[in-house]
């Protein structure tokens, strides 16, 4: 699935959207360099599985878990049992695995942080103009 | 981090004189092929150079000689305990990685060969149970060897099998090893590792690697030819990973620091 990860890493850069994608070999792993990782990252955590759930991503959910902070995690695995295809592309495809729905995932996580973030920016605002700490900060605010 | 994790280097590097084996002829014929033209694709039935062999080897030392391999177990232990026993159905492929693909190799190469060799030898005795003082972990495998015995398919897991169908995927492979690696032993290392490599580099530093390592390992590779990513200097530890792309990363907001 790096394979598959590397392509939807292509996809997302042509809509110069960047991201760190993680070959983890083994298991147990790192914990402490995958939560970094994590945290350079906006606290996302996207995983890619070819195989049932309780796998990988759980691993990676239940050390997120284990440590204080709001991080998001999207698993992506086998979540029907599959049909043999022609091609691995195809059941890929049927699977909902392929590169292009690794993109597609990793943009509506996108989409959902930075509403996310908006909101938060705007309660924080509207919370300083309840309060009257409203700073006059000169002209970039004006427009 | 885990205490006590080795770490090994892979010293295979691509030469230009690479032959390859042909497993229509019972890998005794040495092919001359010119390198870069499969440098890009690896996979176990095309013969391609090193890598291939590589690749090969870690299929060698995964398949089962009946045919029965829907979950793929490997397991490492200190080959001086069991040097009596060597299962005669790994002695083609032993001679046959020996003789034709590294025949004009280093002492190095030889290092590697032996664990190889020691690979075999001990899956074999891993699938025949043969070892009394391992109950615990024998036990495991031995719930594990019926359920291989029960799904007769393909070589190899995960849904990239395409062809042959779920019944012949090991899918549900990660999470029944993953529950032994959660568990330390006495002396704090991992009871198992489970490694996935992602090309043939990978596949062959950790099948040296779980060769050399004290302790049950499982390797889960994939069927379909996949291009490489790594290459000989690589170094595949237990228990690490390889960031293959980096996101630049904010300074503060606003402002962005770029490159790794």
């Amino acid at each position: 699935m790096v394979h598959e990860a590397q392509k939807a890493l292509a996809l997302l850069k042509e809509q110069d959207i960047a991201a760190t994608l993680v070959d983890l070999y083994s298991l147990p792993f790192d914990e402490t360099a995958i939560l970094g990782l994590v945290k350079d990252n906006q606290d996302q955590a996207l995983t890619v599985e070819d195989n049932y759930g309780a796998g990988i991503g759980s691993a990676i959910a239940e050390m997120l878990a284990t440590h204080r902070g709001a991080y998001t995690l999207t698993q992506m695995h086998v979540r029907r049992i599959p049909k043999s295809g022609r091609t691995p592309d195809e059941v890929l495809r049927a699977l909902q695995l392929s590169a292009s729905d690794i993109a597609q995932t990793a943009v509506k996580m996108l989409d959902v942080a930075t509403l996310a973030r908006a909101m938060r920016r705007r309660d924080t605002y509207e919370r300083a103009r309840l309060q009257g700490r409203l700073q006059w900060h000169g002209a970039q605010y004006s427009a | 981090m885990i205490p006590g994790t080795p770490s090994y280097t892979m010293h295979t590097s691509v030469p230009t004189d690479t032959c390859c084996l042909d497993p229509a002829n019972g890998h005794d014929d040495v092919v001359p092929h010119q390198e870069p033209a499969f440098a890009h694709q690896v996979g176990h039935h095309l013969c391609m150079g090193v890598d291939h062999n590589v690749l090969q080897l870690s299929d060698f030392a995964l398949s089962r000689q009946d045919g029965c391999a829907d979950l793929e177990v490997i397991v490492c232990y200190r080959h001086d305990r069991f040097s009596s026993t060597v299962n005669p159905c790994h002695d083609t492929s032993n001679h046959a990685y020996s003789s034709a693909t590294h025949r004009n190799r280093s002492a190095l190469r030889q290092r590697e060969r032996e664990s190889i060799a020691k690979l075999h030898t001990r899956q074999s005795l891993v699938r025949h149970g043969e070892h009394d003082d391992l109950a615990g972990i024998r036990l495991d495998l031995h719930l594990v060897g019926r359920h291989v015995d029960c799904d007769d398919g393909g070589s190899h897991v995960g849904v990239s099998l395409a062809a042959d169908g779920p019944s012949q995927m090991a899918l549900p492979d990660v999470a029944f090893f993953r529950a032994w690696t959660t568990v330390c032993t006495n002396d704090g290392k991992p009871l198992l590792y489970l490694l996935q490599p992602a090309d043939a580099y990978a596949a062959y530093a950790l099948t040296v690697a779980m060769a050399e390592y004290d302790g049950p390992c499982y390797l889960r590779t994939v069927r379909p030819d996949v291009p490489l990513l790594y290459n000989d200097a690589t170094t595949f530890p237990l228990g690490g990973h390889h960031v293959l792309s980096q996101r630049p990363r904010p300074l503060h907001r606003g402002r962005w620091l770029h490159g790794p």
